[in-house]
């Protein structure tokens, strides 16, 4: 199947006739009131009804598990009801419900914002609800909240259940509890039966997955041979705990990262491809199952030695044996990321077969010490949680902690990070570079050279950006070939070069010369060139600390009458490491169904320097925290064109 | 125009557009009419201003997207028709090639979904779309970058399958 396929399959997606003069007639009248979602092709929810109500209601209960006192010391039947409130379900024994209503469960964990599903847990099998309603249904604390509700800035864990009456609820991580059977939607507040509650209740019904198909056969077949016989041994419990200063981080990728805590238990945090970092579903599991995970990614450790360290409390360890276990921990990771000085410039490049060894020898030969000071964020490289530079730094972004080594000899090191990022070895680029510095003479203004080649599924590229007002080059190189097929064994994914180093990723030389086109649309490698910011994340504690300021700034941004009237913030979306700031992303809903997000940028005092609504693309304007009046006084920006105009202040 | 020449002037020109994005994001043709007529009425209720087709055409993706981000949430999903039954209301016919694909498609995160269809089908830049969906273009860019790696290993899992049925036959 090829990408020539997939178009062939869209053009045959057209509208039907029927469809078409379906849509001609109503389209062709005059709008009905205020508009209300048509369905067809699926089933129609439900009419609204005291009965209906009163089951569902019931039902939720049911399956959140926390009816049973209550509904046993009531004695009123559904049909005396009059309003279709919560506490109308107050009418039988919740085990009737359960009797009469045999709903079908399917649980999914949602990330916050985008409504976008993190865990699908799927259908949940009768004894796994039996069991959600055995653990829970001592406690019936439910209150119903009047008025609009803020579930904002939140994930939740959502429960569809369908049967006589369908319905859906959702627990939010700040304490809310929506209901909604497709005709209304309420919302409830528990003490006791909260998201993490929930979570707890069904993790152990997350389906199991392939490390394979993960992790890709370099780890993921060992994996799942020690996970397979271990199964009895794990527990399963999905957790917000993030990286902590007694977790040792053993291996990551974009997707997924296995950490050891000092207890000897196995913490995977994984994303299912949705995004990462606060989703995690932990394994609690045996010591022995430990051993042999980090035998998997860590084969020529001595075992012994790496299991009683880890089982060690990180804190009593002087800065000799933490820098020790943060190069064996994180030098033999694919992944090596750089950040140049001042450009907030940072792309992610695995580096295959490239031995960080003599890095690993020169640093765990050398004493270090611990450092008071802050680690710059400038010209710097990253290896898993694990930043060095070449004045002899390392910094450990999961404790925050910074070691010098300051009797060592310098040049040794950059001589050694120098042959790290030039090997020798590197021929196809080599051979591009050739080619490319070649043909540099016949290249005036900024251009992009463009070598393509088709894996028989897409295109790939990559792209030469020289930027002669700089005096600088880049070399962006995307998926290059198919790692998996044997006869196209490359995969260069990026190198820049910057004076004296770059940064690459191969496998095996595959040159294609006679695909190299020059393309002239510059605008897009450039703006990726120059304005990518970094992939790396903050250190808890000070995102924490970014986060609050935000959101104070959101609350009152919310008064400036100009352009933020009606804009209710949804959520915090993302927060990125930017240089000697950070860079924020907020996703808000301006009163229409039209999500749009903010950007800010803010300086290490924590001031917002620059305010960038993205979707109008060129809107900006800066905010002085220090302004008395108007909190937030604009400069520089620049009258709103008609389009913007109508997606700022109309959202449409 | 009148709003509801604007409406219907604006399916004639994108309505299989529309139909295609909400498709390549839940990947059943049912459903995907359904949030078609979802987005038509809502222009024809709302009857924003626009300046010209372009404008109209991303207020349109935008508005596709979002509903398909909420369809999929939606506890409707859950009630969709029997897959033969859909098959038999598509304007089209589906060979086994067709099915394949739409199986891989309804499997394929969303987010990843409609960054390929606007990329690869529409032949949008990605500056464009991350003007459409309201993400970064960097965002875009790895959105894009994940997704074709996604659906390049379900196609070869797919393939790989079928080569295991073939040889089993």
């Amino acid at each position: 199947m090829k990408l020539n396929d997939l178009k062939k399959h869209y053009d045959k997606v057209t509208c039907s006739s029927d469809f078409k003069n379906r849509m001609e007639d109503l389209l062709s009248s005059e709008p009905d009131g205020e508009y209300a979602d048509s369905v067809s092709h699926v089933e129609q929810a439900p009419k609204f009804n005291i009965r209906n109500i009163a089951a569902i209601a019931a039902s939720a209960l049911i399956v959140l598990g926390i009816g049973g006192i209550w509904f046993s010391n009531l004695n009123v039947t559904p049909d005396t009801v009059e309003d279709p409130a919560y506490k109308e379900s107050e009418t039988t024994s919740y085990i009737d419900y359960l009797e009469l209503e045999p709903y079908s469960m399917d649980v999914c964990i949602m990330n916050a914002g985008e409504n976008e599903v993190l865990f699908d847990i799927g259908h949940l099998p009768a004894e796994a609800s039996i069991k959600i309603i055995s653990d829970m249904k001592d406690h019936s604390d439910w209150v119903e909240v009047e008025g609009e509700i803020a579930i904002s800035a939140t994930g939740s864990i959502n429960i569809s259940c369908t049967g006589k009456n369908s319905f859906e609820i959702s627990v939010y991580k700040n304490g809310f509890i929506e209901y909604n059977d497709g005709e209304e939607t309420k919302y409830y507040t528990s003490d006791y039966f909260d998201y993490y509650r929930v979570i707890s209740a069904v993790a152990p019904y997350i389906p199991y997955c392939s490390w394979s198909s993960m992790v890709g056969n370099r780890y993921g077949a060992a994996l799942d041979e020690v996970f397979a016989a271990h199964t009895n041994e794990i527990k399963r419990v999905y957790t917000q705990q993030v990286y902590s200063n007694n977790n040792i981080f053993i291996f990551n990728n974009d997707d997924f990262s296995f950490c050891i805590d000092c207890y000897g238990s196995i913490t995977v945090y994984y994303s299912s491809g949705y995004g990462f970092g606060t989703n995690t579903l932990y394994f609690e599991s045996s010591a022995e199952l430990f051993k042999e995970v980090e035998a998997v990614f860590v084969p020529e450790a001595d075992s012994t030695v790496e299991a009683s360290t880890a089982f060690t409390d990180a804190s009593a360890l002087d800065a000799n044996s933490e820098v020790k276990k943060l190069v064996r921990e994180n030098l033999n990771t694919d992944t090596i990321i750089y950040v140049s000085s001042g450009k907030q410039l940072s792309y992610s490049a695995d580096i295959f077969n490239v031995p960080l060894t003599e890095l690993s020898d020169f640093y765990i030969a050398n004493d270090w010490e611990k450092s008071e000071k802050e680690f710059s964020y400038k010209d710097f490289f990253a290896v898993g949680q694990l930043m060095f530079t070449r004045s002899g730094e390392i910094y450990s972004t999961n404790t925050g902690t910074l070691y010098v080594m300051p009797k060592a000899d310098l040049s040794i090191l950059s001589e050694i990070i120098d042959n790290i990022l030039l090997n020798d070895d590197i021929s196809y680029v080599k051979y591009l570079l050739a080619s490319w510095e070649n043909r540099v003479d016949y290249i005036s203004g900024n251009s992009i050279y463009t070598l393509s080649e088709d894996d028989g599924i897409f295109d790939y590229e990559c792209s030469y950006y020289l930027d002669n007002l700089n005096n600088e080059e880049y070399i962006y190189l995307d998926n290059i070939g198919d790692p998996q097929a044997s006869d196209v064994n490359r995969d260069i994914k990026f190198y820049m070069r910057n004076g004296k180093y770059g940064i690459l990723k191969y496998i095996e030389p595959s040159p294609h010369p006679e695909d190299m086109t020059v393309i002239e649309d510059l605008d897009g490698i450039k703006r990726y060139m120059t304005t990518g910011y970094a992939v790396m994340e903050s250190p808890e504690i000070e995102l924490n600390s970014i986060r609050s300021d935000i959101l104070g700034y959101l609350n009152e941004m919310n008064t400036y009458p100009e352009y933020f009237d009606n804009i209710e913030i949804k959520y915090v979306a993302d927060y990125e490491n930017l240089g000697a700031g950070y860079f924020c992303e907020f996703w808000y809903n301006n009163g229409y169904d039209v999500p749009s997000y903010i950007n800010f940028e803010i300086d290490e005092s924590g001031t917002v320097q620059q305010f960038t609504k993205s979707d109008s693309e060129y809107f900006l304007f800066k905010i002085s925290k220090d302004a008395n009046t108007d909190i937030y006084s604009m400069e520089n920006a620049p009258e709103l064109d008609n389009e913007l105009k109508t997606f700022v202040e109309e959202g449409e | 125009m009148e709003n509801g020449s604007k409406a219907l002037y604006a399916f004639r020109k994108f309505g299989d557009t529309v139909l295609r994005v909400a498709y390549s994001c839940c990947g059943c043709y049912s459903e995907a009419e359904d949030i078609t007529q979802d987005v038509f009425l809502l222009l024809h209720s709302k009857n924003p201003d626009f300046n010209d087709d372009e404008h109209m055409k991303a207020w349109l993706l935008r508005v596709t997207i979002n509903k398909c981000k909420n369809y999929k949430r939606s506890f409707r999903v859950s009630h969709t028709q029997a897959l033969e039954t859909v098959e038999n209301s598509a304007s089209y016919h589906m060979d086994t090639s067709d099915i394949e694909i739409r199986e891989i498609l309804s499997a394929l995160p969303q987010k990843y979904s409609a960054v390929i269809y606007l990329y690869y089908y529409e032949g949008m830049t990605l500056k464009e779309i991350s003007k459409i969906l309201g993400k970064n273009v960097n965002t875009i860019s790895s959105l894009l970058r994940r997704g074709r790696e996604k659906l390049r290993l379900e196609m070869t899992e797919e393939t790989s399958t079928r080569r295991a049925t073939y040889e089993t036959e």
